[in-house]
């Protein structure tokens, strides 16, 4: 069920639901991992890298706009060039390969995240395969429906998010957001930061590869981009507020801690722990299920060489995946895991950038 | 239609997951749910008490108490799950008591295995017990099932709690375990007779082991001085003298001098006359008030800042002005060496339904005709 | 006389076709037509004076014959074919030429009635019947402009006719033209709507209903005019609207003869049933069997007492449950109107009050059963019930397996699911009039 291309009727995708994916992933991704990584980075001054994070992230989506602004298809992989083997191993092996590692770390932190929330006994495979199963199905469908499918997943879920952000500073304590002082700055080349630094980058790949005929409101997009600062600060501090630095770096998931102590009377539920964590994993399924899709294009357009349908190599590659996924069994090797990431993020990243760059000049001397 | 396809084999492949096992499943009523978790220990052994609701037919809950050993903590759960044939879920517990014998050596490994659990909640309330944990449980048991009905009453903490009892969660203990500036008071509790819990007041924990205690008293101030609700809280001043209390407001100033640190701290009352002395005026009563609490207020800190804890939340008002590294040292280098003093204002609102008459209403309009 | 003689060799096989002669003139035409489909008595006049005026016509020379009404020589296949369609032909006998005339026919359709299957409070109370010449005018009637056109087909060994309507403008009429030229080229018959389907290549195995049929002239006047396709299949007396949206479950033309608030509140009670009705029997089965912690513990308690006794796995119950209340509502649907009632009685009461009793199952399990139930019927369209009868069984399914988490992802399926439903290229989640129209904006 191609879309869009049947009979000429082109399907006009609101920018409302690509910024509200971009939301959505952000969330899916950022409460987890990262308030572990802000309470290792320094023990003073979180704000500081909270801050230097969150400006790092705009100033890479907002190049990338720039960037995409330039181009009349949005969809980059149109450009590859003919003698594409080298533009191949330069950039989409690397990015190919950094969505593929970031998939294998993110659903092993889900599961291992849902083994602690939900299902206590169940083998963390079985966990890796319901989610590898939904994020593949989701992948599976164009761009549109998973922009669709966030949508009707957002009309159903942000009202519990919003009440649960506001529910979490119930236990805050406005103390504990000191002490402020920033003692050092070498923490910025220390790997917690650099760990940290552009983690949030594969919620916005998808820009880059968004289907034909589909018009952004660059400008828009960027705007509603400076919303996430507010939310990583939210994502960092919470539970400083609630347990003091003290505490609060003592957790795997610092944020899920902090949600487990507000004991609300009114509640359908007993905790809104699970809640929370149940919008998590779905958001993040979302996440998942886009990496997956343009590892499919990705695939479909540079990497195809056989009558291999891209579907089928989708679905072999997530096998290897998740069998990749189970052979990390220790929570230590997920974070050593995270750090083997780091030169293939900061690679892809700049590469893709460049290769965008170096595009939009071509197209511009074609013209 | 190779989209179809593949979406059936994918299908497939989900419900061969899927049928492969239910790991987590287990029906309801072949659970047991404690809503009470007891911890005590016998001869270097943990001894685990469970207060479980069991269910019958008849329309009355009857409660069950459930007991193991073992050398940890989770051993003697182990121990007491192999006792019973339903699984038991962690998850409910609402209310963690540790005897005071062990509050004074130390529960903070208990603590920090509590918060490590999985399956244990980290909003239980936590009380330490004066009698013997089995003496304790066995009165609850049959104090609950005298009732009848109301069971989770006492989990109910919005309504049993007064601010003459702190209130306390899991978390917040391991909260002020490992705070470099504030320490924790858990309360000290009793069965009783009475179809109620006795409260002797508090015991003021330093890394986890009872180092002091408070009197109900001393409770309230502390209560008083962190963000507690106060409404509906009566004082006494004296014997024959009532307030009720209606608003407070706590102010910390402090001022460093070189290595000295000033610290006044500024506390507003509002109040309301419930019962006084017929010749006392609204004045007396208000500086009686006054003298009262600053003159308790001054001595509990002073005891707390001997003993090196700080419940009153001094220290989290100082935060600011340190690096967590300094904080580190700060109760036991810094925080004795306050020089502390206490302001109380305190006005008197209403005198309930009664006037007073020894107040001249009028003194001030008096003062100012003659001027 | 080769028209005579094909016409009694017709006769021979169907009894119901009736051949009168009348001389006028000294000229004798034959009357043929089915005495089943036309009311011969009451045609005779028609007839009579048609031949009349036609003689005074020719007499004249001038005069303006109408094209279908002139006399000529036709061919005999489509004479036939009228004949079929309920019309009377005219022969000449001396001048072999024939006359196509449109007679009175057998009242063989109903007359315009109440809505039956969706019942409004405040909005029109017309409802579409089965002649398809009578729902256009119905429609024609509530939008009285030029800007309306109809397109007709016919389709099949039946001759099925399809008629599109156009609102000039609005509607899409490339898309018209593709969606009548797939019901052209369906080379079976058509004849339900699962046909309709299979002829504009949707998959047989939809949870959704891509084609959803209204009763209400108003609904479908509000459908064209939001640039959906509305054509109606003679004999089926439903308009069926094309590209319906995810918002059509829940709203309805016709809320807008309420206050607004109240359509809004309205909408957010929809919403919650659509939520009710397809999430509570799974969340049971998930919070029983998987995830108690979730439960407040007063709750789980009183669930855990009145499940004491019951011998089945939480899934299994439910299934039983559910199993027998879709059973009622399908008798309820068979049977007369009279007994249905009686099934209500017997389902819902004393079936619910001895099966807990007998610790078939629990206490709890029948509010939420009733619940589910209940909230199933405030969603807008029958088909749209079904469908979320449907989904409801996936979701729980997910939830015996997998506890609250296979819960959601059973939610994420569906929506996913959901998402992806695209209609020759227009999605099935989208506002109003997005993509429809994209092409003439």
């Amino acid at each position: 069920m191609s879309d869009g291309k049947r009979k000429g009727f082109k399907v006009k995708i609101n920018n409302l639901l690509i910024i509200l994916f971009f939301f959505i992933t952000n969330v899916g991704v950022m409460f987890l991992l990262y308030p572990t990584l802000i309470l290792d980075t320094v023990d003073n001054g979180h704000w500081l890298v909270v801050l230097l994070h969150g400006f790092s992230h705009i100033i890479i989506l907002g190049v990338l706009l720039v960037g995409l602004s330039k181009l009349k298809e949005p969809n980059i992989l149109r450009y590859v060039p003919k003698n594409r083997w080298i533009i191949s191993v330069a950039i989409f092996v690397p990015l190919a390969l950094f969505i593929i590692g970031t998939v294998i770390v993110s659903i092993r932190t889900y599961a291992e995240f849902t083994t602690v929330l939900f299902l206590n006994q169940t083998p963390i495979l079985y966990v890796m395969i319901i989610f590898i199963a939904t994020a593949t199905y989701i992948g599976l469908g164009s761009m549109e429906s998973i922009f669709r499918t966030t949508f009707l997943i957002a009309a159903a879920s942000s009202f519990f998010i919003l009440i649960i952000f506001i529910l979490s500073f119930l236990n805050a304590r406005w103390y504990n957001l000191f002490p402020i002082k920033v003692d050092r700055i070498d923490f910025l080349f220390e790997m917690p930061f650099i760990t940290g630094f552009l983690i949030l980058t594969p919620t916005f790949l998808f820009l880059a590869f968004l289907p034909k005929g589909k018009k952004m409101d660059v400008k828009s997009i960027f705007w509603f981009a400076w919303f996430i600062i507010p939310l990583i600060f939210i994502a960092a501090y919470s539970p400083m507020l609630v347990f003091g630095y003290e505490a609060a770096q003592n957790f795997t998931f610092p944020y899920i801690e902090m949600l487990a102590t507000v004991d609300i009377q009114w509640s359908i539920f007993e905790t809104l722990t699970s809640l929370f964590g149940l919008s998590l994993l779905i958001y993040a399924t979302l996440f998942l299920g886009m990496l997956l899709h343009i590892l499919r294009m990705l695939y479909q357009s540079v990497f195809q060489t056989g009558s291999l349908h891209a579907s089928i190599a989708l679905v072999v590659m997530v096998i290897v995946i998740t069998l990749t996924a189970n052979m990390i069994s220790t929570w230590d090797e997920v974070q050593n895991h995270i750090a083997w990431l780091i030169p293939f993020r900061f690679y892809s990243i700049i590469s893709l950038l460049i290769f965008i760059f170096w595009i939009g000049r071509r197209e511009k001397h074609e013209a | 239609m190779k989209h179809n396809y593949w979406k059936k084999i994918i299908i497939a492949l989900f419900i061969v997951v899927f049928l492969s096992g239910c790991w987590d499943s287990r029906d309801i009523n072949y659970r047991s749910m404690p809503i009470l978790m007891g911890v005590t220990k016998d001869e270097e052994l943990f001894h685990v008490y469970m207060i479980i609701p069991v269910s019958v037919v008849s329309e009355q809950r009857n409660l069950a108490k459930v007991d193991g050993k073992g050398a940890t903590i989770v051993d003697a759960i182990e121990q007491l799950k192999k006792k019973i044939e339903t699984t038991i879920d962690l998850e409910h517990i609402g209310y963690i008591v540790f005897d005071e014998e062990l509050g004074k050596q130390g529960i903070e490994k208990m603590v920090k295995t509590f918060m490590r659990m999985r399956d244990m909640p980290s909003t239980p309330s936590v009380a330490f017990v004066k009698e013997d944990m089995n003496d304790y449980i066995e009165m609850m048991i049959s104090t609950f099932e005298e009732v009848g009905v109301p069971i989770f009453g006492f989990l109910e903490k919005q309504t049993g709690w007064e601010i003459y009892n702190p209130e306390v969660s899991l978390w917040e203990v391991y909260r002020g375990i490992y705070s470099y500036t504030t320490d924790i008071a858990i309360p000290i509790i009793s069965s009783n007779q009475d179809l109620a819990t006795g409260y002797f007041g508090a015991a003021v924990l330093k890394e986890g082991k009872i180092i002091d205690t408070l009197s109900s008293m001393e409770v309230m101030l502390m209560n008083l001085l962190n963000n507690e609700n106060v409404i509906k809280t009566f004082v006494n001043i004296n014997d024959t003298t009532n307030v009720e209390l209606v608003d407070r407001s706590v102010e910390y100033d402090y001022s460093f001098k070189g290595e000295e640190i000033d610290l006044t701290i500024k506390v507003e009352f509002i109040m309301i006359v419930s019962e006084a002395d017929d010749h006392l005026t609204g004045e007396d009563i208000q500086k009686k008030f006054e003298e009262k609490m600053k003159k308790d207020m001054l001595q509990m800190i002073k005891k707390l800042q001997d003993k090196h804890v700080d419940v009153l939340g001094i220290g989290n008002r100082m935060r600011k002005n340190y690096t967590n590294a300094e904080l580190e040292k700060f109760l036991d280098e810094i925080y004795p060496n306050i020089n502390v003093d206490v302001e109380v204002n305190a006005v008197i609102e209403n005198n309930g339904k009664i006037r007073n008459l020894n107040n001249d209403d009028f003194e001030d309009w008096d003062q100012q005709k003659q001027d | 006389m080769d028209f005579i003689n094909q016409i009694e060799d017709i006769k021979q096989k169907n009894k119901d076709l009736q051949m009168k002669s009348i001389m006028i003139n000294g000229i004798s035409y034959d009357i043929v037509g089915f005495e089943s489909l036309v009311d011969f008595s009451a045609t005779w006049e028609i007839v009579e004076m048609l031949i009349r005026n036609e003689e005074e016509k020719s007499s004249e020379t001038a005069g303006f014959h109408s094209k279908n009404t002139s006399w000529k020589k036709i061919e005999f296949s489509k004479q036939i074919q009228a004949l079929y369609e309920g019309k009377v032909i005219i022969w000449n006998r001396t001048e072999e030429v024939s006359l196509i005339v449109d007679p009175v026919s057998q009242p063989l359709y109903r007359s315009i009635e109440v809505p039956v299957n969706e019942s409004i409070i405040y909005g029109a109370k017309d409802a579409f019947t089965e002649n398809s010449h009578q729902n256009i005018g119905l429609l024609r009637s509530k939008y009285q402009s030029k800007d309306i056109e109809v397109l007709t087909t016919q389709h099949g060994k039946r001759n099925r006719r399809f008629s599109f309507l156009i609102l000039k403008g609005t509607t899409d009429e490339k898309m018209v033209e593709m969606v009548k030229k797939k019901i052209e080229d369906y080379p079976n018959e058509i004849k339900q709507v699962k046909d309709i389907h299979v002829a504009f290549g949707f998959s047989k195995f939809s949870l959704i209903t891509r084609i959803s049929s209204t009763e209400l002239p108003e609904n479908a006047m509000e459908y064209i005019e939001q640039g959906k396709i509305v054509f109606f299949m003679d004999g089926y007396p439903f308009a069926l609207v094309l590209f319906n949206t995810v918002f059509d479950v829940f709203k309805q033309p016709s809320d807008s003869n309420y206050l607004s608030v109240f359509v809004y509140s309205l909408y957010v009670l929809r919403i919650v049933g659509i939520m009710i009705a397809m999430l509570l029997p799974g969340l049971y089965v998930a919070l029983i069997t998987i995830n108690p912690e979730m439960l407040k513990i007063q709750l789980a308690l009183s669930i855990t007492e009145s499940r004491q006794f019951v011998p089945y796995s939480a899934f299994i119950e439910i299934i039983i449950m559910l199993l027998l209340i879709e059973l009622i509502t399908e008798a309820a649907v068979r049977l007369p109107l009279s007994i249905s009632n009686t099934i209500g009685v017997v389902g819902g009461i004393i079936l619910g009050q001895a099966i807990v009793e007998a610790s078939l199952v629990s206490g709890v399990l029948i509010i939420i059963i009733a619940a589910t139930t209940i909230a199933n019927g405030i969603i807008i369209n029958f088909e749209n019930g079904i469908t979320l009868r449907l989904m409801k069984y996936i979701i729980v399914i997910f939830s015996a397996l997998f506890g609250i988490l296979g819960h959601v992802i059973g939610l994420v399926v569906l929506c996913s699911y959901i998402a992806r439903i695209t209609s020759f290229g227009v999605p099935y989640v989208r506002w109003k009039k997005e993509g429809i129209q994209s092409e003439n904006q």
